[in-house]
């Protein structure tokens, strides 16, 4: 729902991490759980607009979506949450209650610097 | 050329936030962070407790509101501070908002400030205050299955608030589906039931607070 404000700070964190001021970045990677609550296209668009006249102008922004995972508090049984909404809340082995656990991250893992 | 830069995109918001967590601190503040869906009785709440909290301690209230000043202009109608953040649009608080809210209601402690973040269960979740406490209310009449629809800001709340429960006799709610739903993504946050109509269970919120301000070393 923010995602102007995650792609200004996309792009600050990148251009921080830049090597020298004359390198100009290529490619940006974030990771993002399914819970951190980004949407890729709304991301994507304004980062494109964002971008332009940095060094990172023209940038590809790759988003790695990182699932959250339903454990089975009586089994350990452990299953994907994709984030879709269509969260279990019984484990389907054992009928036991789920609980969620991970799919918050939200970091800038690398960058594709060019010279 | 490949960088591994591996850090927080929201690190500087989380930075400010530790800041402004220090300032609270430091002012004897216990901060609630109060989060819920448009219409859930966030105001309401707020107001509720308000009305509980002994004289001798301070009272404040951050206003988070896209446009309006309605619920600002509600809190300082009882004679509280308040302080109205306009984010112009956007659809959270952040933590550089807050400190300069706080530049502007000049409160200090022993006692307790409460922030109305904006009506909206996505975008609260990822922006961090600096606050005491997660306070996430929902409501009767939006269905017992939202902890399942919008896990993240369920999962990191400290106080599940149940409001409107004097429509319980008129709408389908399942209390057992809800509170199911709530321990799949958060095994630990109290879920306390109340009407801010009645009154019913206000009592046992403000029990909470206090509880919650001595185990976080805030001395109220
Ligand atoms: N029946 C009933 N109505 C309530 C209760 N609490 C609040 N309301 C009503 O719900 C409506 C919204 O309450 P508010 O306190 O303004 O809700 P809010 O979450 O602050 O709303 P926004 O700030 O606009 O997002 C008002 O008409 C309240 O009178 C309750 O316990 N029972
Ligand atoms: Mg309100
Ligand atoms: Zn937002
Ligand atoms: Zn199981």
């Amino acid at each position: 729902m923010h995602e102007a404000a995650i792609a200004q700070a996309v792009l600050d964190t990148a251009l921080e991490a830049l090597p020298d001021k004359d390198s100009r970045i290529t490619a940006i990677t974030v990771v993002a759980g399914v819970l951190a609550g980004v949407e890729e296209e709304c991301l994507t668009a304004y980062f494109n607009e964002l971008c332009k006249c940095t060094a990172a102008e023209g940038a590809c922004l790759r988003l790695v979506i990182e699932p959250a995972h339903l454990i089975c508090k009586e089994c350990d049984k452990q299953t994907n949450y994709a984030g879709d909404g269509r969260l279990a809340l019984q484990c389907s082995a054992c009928g036991g209650f789920n609980r969620l656990e991970g799919g918050k991250a939200l970091y800038l893992d690398s960058v594709e610097v060019e010279s | 050329m490949r960088v591994s830069v591996r850090k927080s995109i929201l690190s500087a918001n989380d930075e400010q936030a530790e800041r402004n967590k220090a300032r609270f601190k430091a002012s004897q503040l216990m901060v609630i962070n109060v989060m819920a869906s448009p219409g859930a009785g966030k105001t309401s709440l707020i107001m509720r407790l308000l009305e509980n909290i002994p004289s001798e301690l301070s009272r404040g209230v951050i206003e988070g509101d896209v446009a309006s000043s309605i619920d600002a202009d509600r809190i300082a109608a009882v004679g509280v501070p308040v302080t109205q953040i306009n984010t112009g649009g956007a659809c959270h608080l952040d933590a550089f908002m807050v400190d300069r809210a706080m530049d502007d209601l000049k409160l200090s402690g022993p006692g307790y400030l409460f922030i109305e973040n904006i009506g909206n269960l996505i975008c609260p979740t990822d922006f961090r205050l600096g606050e005491t406490a997660n306070m996430v209310v929902a409501s009767v009449p939006e269905g017992d299955d939202k902890p399942i629809k919008y896990p993240a800001i369920f999962a990191q709340a400290d106080i599940i608030i149940l409001n409107k429960i004097d429509l319980l006799p008129l709408i389908d709610f399942n209390l057992q589906a809800f509170s199911a739903a709530v321990r799949a993504v958060n095994e630990e946050a109290p879920i306390i039931n109340i009407s801010c109509t009645t009154g019913e269970g206000i009592d046992t919120a403000v029990r909470w607070l206090r509880e919650k301000s001595m185990g976080s070393g805030v001395y109220i």
